[in-house]
């Protein structure tokens, strides 16, 4: 985990208040949630459906809170033959700027709700998180074998979320903003 | 009387004493508004109003009057105005009063209801927020890195920090006597 935050909804601009609508409805419409709807009137009767679907439909937006760097990082340390610059004997202390070639990203996710009755997991709603971003002239500082600060560059993005089948959020490919630098506190070991 | 012969007519008009009562349906403890409705009118009359519970208002110079029934239960009520030697008395009316303030229990029982149903709200609204939880978890996903262009990127800069001595100066004022010495 990195200390710099860049979620996904951030990243996309995406309106969680839509998103929580879709949500919610989308939840009986298309019983993404009957497990727990059957559990809940059978053990708590009390309890009121909607009560819980709205509370699903408040946290879906969590489901955006994806930290972008940790992905970005995690893509690059595995394909973009970052690991030389850890090589100590080579670049030994000193911060070496590495420039990263233009590159596409793609990322897939099932984040999902759990949805607890008295701690018991009684249903979950996953979700289906797909995005991808063409990235040009990112560079990266690195020192002591550490990825310390993301220089950023600029960049188009796409992303979709669905749950069942229902399309939560949909972005055609447009271009994205980035903060200039990403600083990454004590860094992010390359190997 | 035969026919030609003049008769002398009067015509007389009876007097009438009404009582009306507000509210139609006056409740225990209620106030109930009296009137006297005399026809024709008559000034300087002397009004006075028996309530059927053994009370009465006494002579008042006005046809109006107010009482407050403490009991539940059916009461005849009648006025009498007065001047002089004249006296007028209406018909009786029948004042009902009920024994069992409905209205008030009805009030009383809505409240009870909505208090017994915002309770029982509450309490399942408790239950909800005590034994329901929405727990998300994110995944770390699969990525995919697809380089666009066949060129290699260009190579990593290094910065080295490099500590210049630098030049400095050192000013001494001694006295009249100035110099400066470089190190």
């Amino acid at each position: 985990m990195t200390d710099a935050t860049l979620t996904l909804g951030e990243l996309f601009e995406v309106d969680p208040h839509e998103l929580c609508t879709r949500v919610g409805s989308g939840i009986d419409v298309h019983h993404a949630a009957d497990s727990a709807r059957q559990a809940i009137a059978k053990e708590a009767s009390s309890i009121r459906w909607p009560w819980v679907r709205d509370a699903v439909a408040e946290k879906s937006r969590d489901v955006l809170d994806l930290n972008v760097v940790d992905v970005l990082v995690a893509g690059w340390k595995r394909y973009m033959d970052i690991e030389q610059y850890a090589d100590q004997n080579k670049y030994g202390h000193e911060e070496i700027l590495a420039p990263l070639a233009t590159h596409t990203l793609r990322s897939q996710h099932h984040p999902y709700l759990q949805i607890l009755l008295k701690e018991r997991e009684v249903d979950r709603v996953t979700f289906d998180l797909d995005f991808s971003l063409n990235l040009e002239g990112f560079v990266l500082k690195i020192r002591d074998a550490r990825i310390v600060e993301i220089l950023t560059g600029s960049g188009t993005g796409e992303g979709a979320l669905s749950v069942k089948q229902v399309s939560l959020w949909d972005r055609e490919l447009k271009p994205v903003r980035f903060p200039g630098h990403l600083s990454l506190g004590q860094g992010i070991l390359l190997r | 009387v035969l026919k030609g012969t003049a008769v002398d007519v009067t015509l007389s008009r009876q007097t009438q004493l009404k009582v009306l009562v507000n509210p139609a349906n006056p409740a225990r403890g209620g106030n109930v508004l009296f009137h006297a409705h005399l026809e024709p009118l008559e000034k300087g009359m002397r009004y006075r109003f028996f309530f059927g519970d053994h009370t009465n208002s006494g002579w008042l110079p006005t046809s109006n009057t107010n009482h407050i029934y403490q009991q539940g239960g059916n009461f005849q009520v009648y006025a009498i105005a007065t001047r002089g030697l004249t006296t007028i008395k209406s018909q009786e009316v029948t004042i009902t009063i009920p024994l069992f303030p409905w209205s008030l229990t009805a009030a009383l029982g809505a409240g009870m209801l909505i208090l017994a149903g915002a309770g029982d709200y509450y309490h399942r609204w408790r239950q909800f927020q005590r034994w329901i939880k929405v727990a998300p978890e994110m995944d770390r996903g699969i990525q995919r890195v697809s380089v666009e262009t066949s060129a290699a990127p260009s190579p990593p800069a290094r910065i080295r920090a490099i500590h210049d001595p630098g030049r400095s100066t050192i000013e001494v004022k001694e006295g009249s006597k100035e110099g400066k010495v470089k190190i």
